[in-house]
């Protein structure tokens, strides 16, 4: 390696070129300052027509030595408008104007560089921390929902706290993560769980779901965020920037008049509002004959409350035989007249209806915050110290968190030459009970509900334990089959998660002139969580956790302790130098190298087991009871988990402006990966990117109607390293004991042959324009994105003697087209309306899998007993696989039996759920959605403003699980009809005739049409739910448009205290959120955003916890 | 494949950027920029990039010691294969319901089992090959080693019919094995018969090498038989014996020499007390998956073909009965039909025969259960009853039909009545010391030794009382495979002579799983052709 010398050396010799300079003949002094009288340090200062030029000291002042004294001066400033004046002028105070011009705002491109947006060559978009804080969001990412184009946001169903999915453009990856790089104050945050198994993406049927880190982030010291949306414009974080990049920028404190005190107070009522509809007419009971329902009685004669739930229908099949699944919920029962019946305990109770059977568990959440912040400025330097406290309390119950967060920002001038930056953030987390994803009927309530509350269902258990402690079991409970004790676990299974955080980096940055300077920075993100669950004893004795009654619903484990440790370093190096212009000044340019240095470690122990205590009450590990007569886990199980990985970079940026209309930026990264093989660990990603200011250059060529054009072009390459792990290359073996001896066997996951990073190739560009001085202006973007080399951990025949092979094969394609228009018009100065919507459709296309197989499982909810997510080469990503009806070939019309009784299934004797008969897929819909978008619209008159926000998501299907089991259950409004009386003729068993029937549209084999009435239950009880049954009838377009948010601000006027000079600012705002949808397609008022999961198998609802609201309240006070 | 316009610009673009790796502005920036990072771009990645969690190795005897454990039948596939198909094919049990439509659980079981212990035997035959020592000490090992590969394909082949088979196992080997063609079933028969050969050839009892170094042994890693070679050699002789006489109906010629050189040369095979099984106790696990798939299947009675096999008459009642059959809730021998006459419904059954509160109240059946369930401690141990590989017994059967038909051997009805009624009492025999070995078996049935020594010359099961009826033999082999469900099946299906009601036996294989369809689709598609249909009533190659 070159020694470090030769760098001094080359250093040196810079210093020697730039430090001759020519004769001079007169020297001018002054201050540049804002229109606030605040001095601007750091204004580039140029003698035009040459290069002798000069930049402001910390107090704005300047000098500089002319070469010429006919040569005008120009004085320039990111974010501030040119300035060229006769040195002739009175130079000793200057002041610079923020810029209007609409392609002089500032962006951050990465690397911490802010440029001019003219001179970026790719889209970006910007968001200002005030918006997020006014937004008043769960977290960061849902406060971006619906405001720009191309960003998609989805929440996985359940409650504050949760993961937020951000997808930028489209999903570039078959099964890895789609989630962009998030970089805050230039440390790459882990968003990822380090606790990997627990909330793996691809088990959407259990799990919890802890929340990623960037909930973590407290929007009260959020300066900017920043959105590379594109590959291109990640392109400068090489092997991690392929989903694009999203840059937080913290606060740093500046400079300013009063105490220097910020009181921001949020407070925000959360209310679930959007319950599943349902029947409020019969309750429970199952229809095993085809006679009118009427209550059992028992021995005295007395109409008991329904216990039958299997029986035989018409024809001896049993009900469950005949539909799957046949669940606790069933309200295909008696009328709920009022009829007194005796109760399963033996008490007498009216049988009526309860409409908010529904809403029992669910109680309005709240979540406040108080952020108390210091900052000031001097000469010095600037610095920002902020205390934020939040409390949250979820919409269910025994489910809460707080968090503490203490952030530091500032910079300091060191000394003449060098100064610091300074980002440090310390994160106490404390959460109590995430409430569990879908199917995980032990925790998630909603999915115990969907199956085991009937319409007659009156809460009686939720009185579930005995005055001493001990559960209440509830006996002849009369469909334990669901969940008898799933209040119990609500409340007595408890789960806490501890995190602490600390994230932060400091830089230092040495100008060795006005032309080079090198910045070093370190940072870090340590992440500490420690999970500790801990399940209350049933009994008494404080000894037993679970006595095996609960059916599947048990869980033998008494006690589990984790801890997780994630440890991430940084070292980075820049080397900026800026040569003088070329070409008579016209050509400008900016040359940055960089290397840096980034090392994850994970280490992780988790010890579980146990479902009984040897002393009472007593929660530590070596109290489990090390084997117990009944449990699949007899004593405590120790996992560790561990990660290693390294990634060494350099990095070099070359911008060039000419005439500031053309510019060009070259970047070129190359990467060395530990997760890699040794001999091919080293990668390059180039990038280019060019932005021509048409209006600039042809100005005179242009309609005048545009204030500004600019197009732009760019072209990168980008990859993805997250699905790259330590040790993947090794053939691994698994080894358990059998005989008392070490039984191996080689790991049934086929070790990767070769392995290298995913590769995302792609070119975008772009049109920016401003119309009638920039009142209108829009962005119009075409992207194409080329996504290959993607590790898949894909399917293989088991023939292969592997179930799976590591390979490097997927390949997708994603284009599309994002539009934003804005709209800003002053009516007078005190009246202005601003408006923006934005537009983004995408195709993404699955290219090849590769050498696995043609089509590779991301989620599903029940494995073969119903649908699941899957991709197929030659489709889009997101298709929803499952079992479809037999259509008669030439009609393609359901076949339906003889009897008319049943539509024929696509054969379930064969695992064809993916394949049909003949081998082919069986695809029900896609749930890639059309188009997005969003309407954004401000109102600002004297120091009111009033802000909408219409989020829209346009096509794309969805398995509605709920309706499924809505329908089956008799529970769906839709299932009324015919009991109603609002059927055909048909004749019961017992020879009354009502209008109860049904025809099941279709035809026979033969072609024929089914004009058999038979009883309506055929209709609805194979609509599905769990089972192989069809999944067809709850798939739906998922399409909506929702009113997102509602915001008022007032700005108290600074006159009412600016004699007291007490308050700087005094700023209220209103806001609303998730309000209500304008138009959903979702059947029974199911909320449309509930998906499953957060993760790529994006299409799948179930038991979605209501839809929320939230009404809030901002307070923000300067001192 | 479509391939969009961009997609060609960007490559010849990207070709040209991917070829800057190599050229000296690259090596240029590296050399500057590794130097301002102070050391090396790569250095220590390769201590970094282990896996600490798991082993990167593991000797041979772990690995074979793997594949015995490998022979432990599946959870789903007793539920799902034996319990809900192979039972009521063989009509050694009878179904009172409809199945739980779930057979792909137990065929992916099984056939998982096979294909990831095969992948097992693929590594130990690959470090066979590539043994530093010399390949002749390897011979017990690889005799071994070929054994179990045999016993595990015979039965997997006989339940699917054609497999991959010789490609198969290998897919971490290259690229190309992934997708494993198929083979038909008379190739793989042949060649496992002769690998049989081979290892009865070839094992050294002496254990030791012609230069006197002890041969490698596996010694205790072996939990089947604890490296004791000369019954490997009689373990293999009895599958030799048992394949060639499943493949007489179709290559007599090929099974010929192998019946005679076992039975006219006397070679040793498995005896009184020899039994290859997996008993658990002495293996140091417990088998909970048996109970289980009774448990949860609970659809599962004792036939009535059955039960006309054993009841006799009082005086000629099959000892083993009380072993296999329970009473019902009423105490009463009660066996469920296994045919119905056309137009009949089917007898409603239900209760809890099998349900884990008979282990304190045994007499507990529920109050629907109307009909015999198996024998309920049969099927709970978990200690102490074996799984089943190879009996002294069943060799008996083979051998009295053999000789009986005269098949590599001379035809001798009465050298055929006594293996035969050796056969019978040495399953009495095993029969009757399996409840005595049980420990939960309380209180115990006995089957005693007039019983052993009368029973198989009793008047109805007699072969020489009875004119030599080889379906005699069929039947005892038949009834003594009661808990060997996938070899009564083969019998059933090789001769369609063991005792039936109703309709004949049209069920004659599984369908493959679906991961052949999905993942080795055009070698599936090719097979299925081959067959006319993924069906269950395509015949094996040995099916006449």
């Amino acid at each position: 390696m070159v020694p470090f010398s030769r760098i001094a050396l080359l250093v040196q010799a810079s210093f020697i070129f730039l430090n001759t300079l020519a004769n001079a003949q007169q020297t001018i002094r002054g201050t540049v300052i804002d229109s606030e009288g605040e001095p601007l340090i750091g204004v580039n200062i140029l003698e035009t027509n040459t290069s002798n030029g000069t930049i402001t000291e910390l107090d704005g002042s300047f000098s500089l030595t002319l070469q010429n004294d006919q040569n005008p001066i120009s004085f320039s400033y990111l974010g501030y408008a040119d300035k060229v004046l006769p040195c002739s002028d009175d130079l000793s105070q200057v002041t610079m104007d923020l810029s209007a011009n609409f392609l002089d705002e500032v962006v951050i491109t990465g690397l911490d560089t802010k440029r001019q947006k003219r001179a970026v060559g790719v889209a970006t978009e910007q968001v200002d921390g005030v918006a997020i804080l006014k937004a008043n969001a769960p977290n960061l990412v849902s406060s971006l929902a619906g405001r720009m184009a191309g960003v998609n946001i989805t929440q996985s169903s359940g409650v504050e706290g949760g993961s937020t999915r951000i997808v930028l453009r489209g999903a570039n990856n078959i099964s890895g993560n789609n989630q962009p790089l998030i970089v805050v104050d230039g440390i790459p945050l882990e968003n990822e769980n380090g606790f990997g198994s627990t909330n793996s993406n691809k088990n959407v049927s259990s799990g919890k779901d802890w929340g990623s880190a960037i909930n973590n982030i407290n929007p009260n010291d959020i300066a900017s965020v920043d959105i590379l949306k594109g590959a291109n414009a990640a392109a400068i974080y090489g092997a991690r920037g392929k989903n694009g990049v999203i840059l937080i920028t913290l606060k740093r404190g500046e400079a300013r008049s009063g105490l220097g005190i910020d009181y921001t107070l949020s407070h925000r009522m959360i209310q679930p509002y959007r319950f599943r509809s349902v029947q409020n007419k019969y309750g429970a009971g199952g229809p095993f004959t085809d006679t009118a329902p009427t209550f059992e009685t028992n021995a005295d004669g007395d109409p008991i409350y329904p216990t039958t739930l299997y029986g035989d229908g018409p024809g001896g099949r049993s009900t469950s035989e005949s539909f799957g699944f046949y669940s606790g919920a069933q309200s295909w029962g008696p009328e709920m007249d009022g009829t007194m019946i005796r109760w399963w305990d033996g008490e007498l109770r009216p049988y009526s209806p309860q409409p908010d059977n529904l809403k029992l568990f669910y109680d309005n959440g709240f979540t406040t915050s108080h952020n108390l912040a210091f900052s000031g400025g001097s000469d010095n330097g600037t610095l920002r110290v902020s205390f934020t406290r939040s409390d949250h309390k979820a919409i269910v119950p025994n489910s809460n968190f707080h968090q503490n967060v203490i952030n530091l920002g500032g910079r300091l001038q060191v000394s003449q030459k060098l100064k610091t930056d300074i980002s440090i953030n310390y994160i106490d987390y404390q959460r109590l009970n995430s409430p569990g994803l879908s199917n995980d009927a032990n925790n998630n309530f909603e999915s115990g509900a969907v199956y085991s509350f009937p319409r007659s269902y009156k809460g009686l258990n939720f009185d579930y334990k005995n005055p001493d402690g001990s559960r209440r079991n509830i006996s002849n409970w009369p469909f334990a089959y669901v969940s008898p004790y799933l209040i119990w676990n609500a409340y007595e299974h408890n789960t806490t998660l501890k995190r602490n955080k600390l994230l932060g980096r400091i830089g230092l940055t040495y100008d060795f002139n006005d032309r080079l300077e090198l910045t070093g920075t370190i940072g870090l993100d340590n992440t500490n969580d420690d999970f500790t669950t801990r399940r209350s004893t049933i009994d008494n004795t404080g000894l037993l956790v679970d006595d095996g009654t609960g059916g599947f619903y048990n869980i033998p484990v008494a006690y589990e302790k984790g801890f997780y440790d994630t440890q991430v370093n940084i070292a980075e190096i820049l080397l900026s130098y800026r040569p003088a212009p070329f070409i008579q000044d016209k050509l400008k340019t900016t040359l940055r190298l960089g290397g840096s240095r980034w090392h994850r470690t994970i280490t992780g122990i988790d010890v579980e087991g146990g479902r009984q205590l040897r002393d009472a009450n007593l929660y530590t590990i070596e109290n489990f009871l090390v084997s117990s007569p009944v449990s699949e886990i007899d004593f405590p199980v120790a996992t560790e988990s561990f990660g290693n990985k390294k990634i060494n970079s350099i990095y070099g940026v070359a911008d060039f402006n000419f005439e500031n209309y053309l510019f060009l930026q070259f970047t070129a990264r190359n990467d060395w990966n530990s997760a890699l093989p040794l001999e091919s660990n080293s990668y390059l990603y180039p990038s280019a990117n060019l932005s021509f200011i048409v209006s600039e250059k042809f100005r005179d060529q242009l309609p005048s109607q545009f204030s500004h054009l600019k197009a732009r072009m760019a072209l990168s390459r980008t990859a993805d390293d997250n699905e790259l792990t330590q040790g993947q290359l090794l053939q691994l073996y698994e080894s358990t004991t059998f005989n008392g001896n070490v039984s191996g066997s080689l790991q049934d996951e086929i070790s990767p042959f070769a392995l290298q990073p995913a590769i995302a190739d792609s070119w975008e560009a772009g049109l920016e324009f401003g119309l009638f001085q920039d009142k209108i202006t829009a962005d119009l973007t075409y992207y194409f994105i080329d996504s290959k080399n993607q590790l898949l951990q894909s399917p293989t025949a088991s023939s292969s003697g592997f179930s799976a092979i590591r390979i490097n094969t997927g390949h997708v394609q994603n284009k599309g087209w994002e539009a934003t228009f804005r709209y800003n018009h002053s009516f007078n100065k005190d009246f202005i309306w601003r408006s923006s919507l934005n537009y983004a459709r995408n195709r993404n296309k699955l290219i090849t899998l590769g050498d696995g197989g043609d089509i590779l499982e991301l989620a599903s909810i029940w494995d073969q007993n119903g649908p699941s997510i899957s991709v197929k080469a030659g489709e889009p990503l997101g298709t929803i696989v499952g079992y479809d009806y037999v259509r008669h070939a030439d009609s393609g019309q359901k076949i339906v039996s003889e009897d008319g009784l049943f539509y024929q299934q696509t054969e379930t004797q064969v695992p064809i759920k993916i394949y049909d008969a003949d081998g082919n897929f069986q695809r029900i819909a896609n749930s890639t959605p059309k188009f997005t978008g969003g309407w954004n619209n401000e109102v600002s008159y004297n120091n009111f403003s009033l802000s909408t926000l219409i989020d829209v998501k346009w096509g794309g299907d969805m398995w509605y699980g709920s309706h499924a089991v809505g329908l089956q259950s008799g529970q769906s409004l839709a299932t009324l009809n015919e009991r109603d009386g609002g059927g055909l003729p048909y004749t019961d068993e017992s020879g009354e005739t009502r209008n109860v029937g049904v025809i099941l549209p279709g035809v026979h084999s033969d072609g024929s049409v089914n004009e058999e009435v038979v009883h309506y239950y055929y209709k609805y009880l194979n609509a599905g739910g769990w089972g192989r049954v069809a999944t067809t009838p709850a798939v739906m377009e998922n399409s909506w448009v929702k009113l997102r948010e509602i915001q008022l601000t007032y700005e108290f006027p600074a006159s009412l205290w600016k004699q007291k000079e007490f308050f700087q600012n005094l700023t209220l705002s209103l806001n609303a959120r998730d309000l209500f949808f304008l138009y959903d397609t979702a059947p029974d008022n199911i909320n449309p955003e509930g998906n499953i999961t957060s993760g790529n198998g994006q299409g799948l609802e179930f038991a979605t916890l209501p839809g929320t609201r939230s009404f809030g309240i901002t307070l923000q006070a300067s001192f | 494949m479509q391939r969009y316009p961009e997609q060609d610009l960007l490559a010849s673009l990207f070709k040209h950027l991917s070829d800057m790796n190599n050229t000296t502005i690259k090596n240029y920036l590296v050399l500057i920029l590794c130097s301002l990072t102070i050391t090396s771009c790569d250095r220590d990645f390769e201590e970094i990039n282990v896996n600490p969690s798991k082993p990167t190795a593991t000797f041979m005897a772990a690995l074979f010691n793997g594949v015995v454990e490998s022979l432990q039948l599946t959870w789903n596939g007793q539920f799902y294969v034996d319990n809900e198909i192979l039972y009521p094919a063989t009509q050694l049990g009878a179904l009172i319901g409809n199945d739980w439509s779930n057979t792909a659980l137990g065929i992916d079981a099984i056939w998982e089992n096979y294909y990831h212990s095969l992948k097992n035997i693929r590594e130990l035959e690959d470090r066979f090959d590539n043994y530093s020592g010399s390949q002749e000490e390897l011979l017990n090992v690889r005799a071994m080693t070929k054994i179990l590969l045999a016993y595990k394909t015979f039965t997997i082949t006989d339940l699917f019919g054609d497999i991959p088979f010789f490609d198969a196992g290998k897919g971490n080997q290259d690229l190309k094995y992934l997708k494993p063609k198929y083979d038909d079933q008379e190739s793989i028969y042949k060649f496992l018969l002769q690998e049989l050969q081979w290892a009865v050839e070839n094992i050294d009892l002496n254990g030791v090498s012609s230069e006197g170094l002890p041969l490698y042994s596996f010694e205790s890693y072996d939990a089947l038989l604890n490296s004791d070679m000369s019954r490997w050699i009689k373990f293999a002789n009895a599958l030799r014996l048992r394949y060639a006489m499943r493949m007489v109906e179709v290559d007599e010629f090929f099974a010929a020499p192998i019946i005679s050189e076992i039975i006219d040369n006397n070679s040793p095979v498995i005896e009184e007390g020899e039994d290859v099984v997996l008993r658990p106790v002495s293996l140091g696990y417990t088998k909970e998956s048996t109970h289980w798939s009774f448990r949860e299947h609970k659809n599962l009675r004792m036939g009535s073909t059955v039960w006309s096999a054993m009841q006799g008459d009082s005086t000629d009642r099959d000892p083993r009965l009380p072993i296999f059959f329970d009473v019902n809730n009423a105490g009463a021998w009660a066996p469920y039909p296994n045919a119905l006459p056309t137009g009949t419904a089917q007898p409603v059954e239900g209760g809890i025969p099998y349900g884990g509160q008979r282990d304190g109240g045994y007499a507990i059946r529920g109050i629907e259960n109307k009909y015999s369930s198996f024998q309920y401690y049969l099927i709970r141990d978990e200690n102490d009853i074996p799984e089943i590989l190879m009996t002294a017994a069943e060799v008996r059967f083979h051998k009295a039909e053999a000789i009986l038909r005269g098949i590599g051997t001379i035809q001798n009805k009465n050298l055929a009545d006594t293996e035969y009624t050796l056969g019978i009492s040495q399953s009495l025999k095993f029969w009757n010391s399996e409840v005595q070995n049980c420990e939960i078996w309380e209180p115990k049935v006995t089957i005693s030794n007039t019983e052993i020594f009368s029973y198989p010359v009793a008047p109805a099961v007699s072969l020489s009382n009875n004119n030599f009826d080889l379906n005699l033999i069929y039947t005892q082999k038949w009834l003594h495979y009661f808990r060997q469900p996938r070899e009564a099946f083969a019998l059933a299906r090789r001769t369609g002579r063991t005792p039936r009601e109703g309709d004949a036996l049209r069920y004659n294989r599984l369908k493959y799983p679906a991961s052949e369809a999905n993942y080795n689709t055009e070698n599936y598609q090719a097979q299925v052709a081959k067959m006319g249909g993924d069906l269950n009533e395509v015949k094996m190659w040995w099916q006449e």
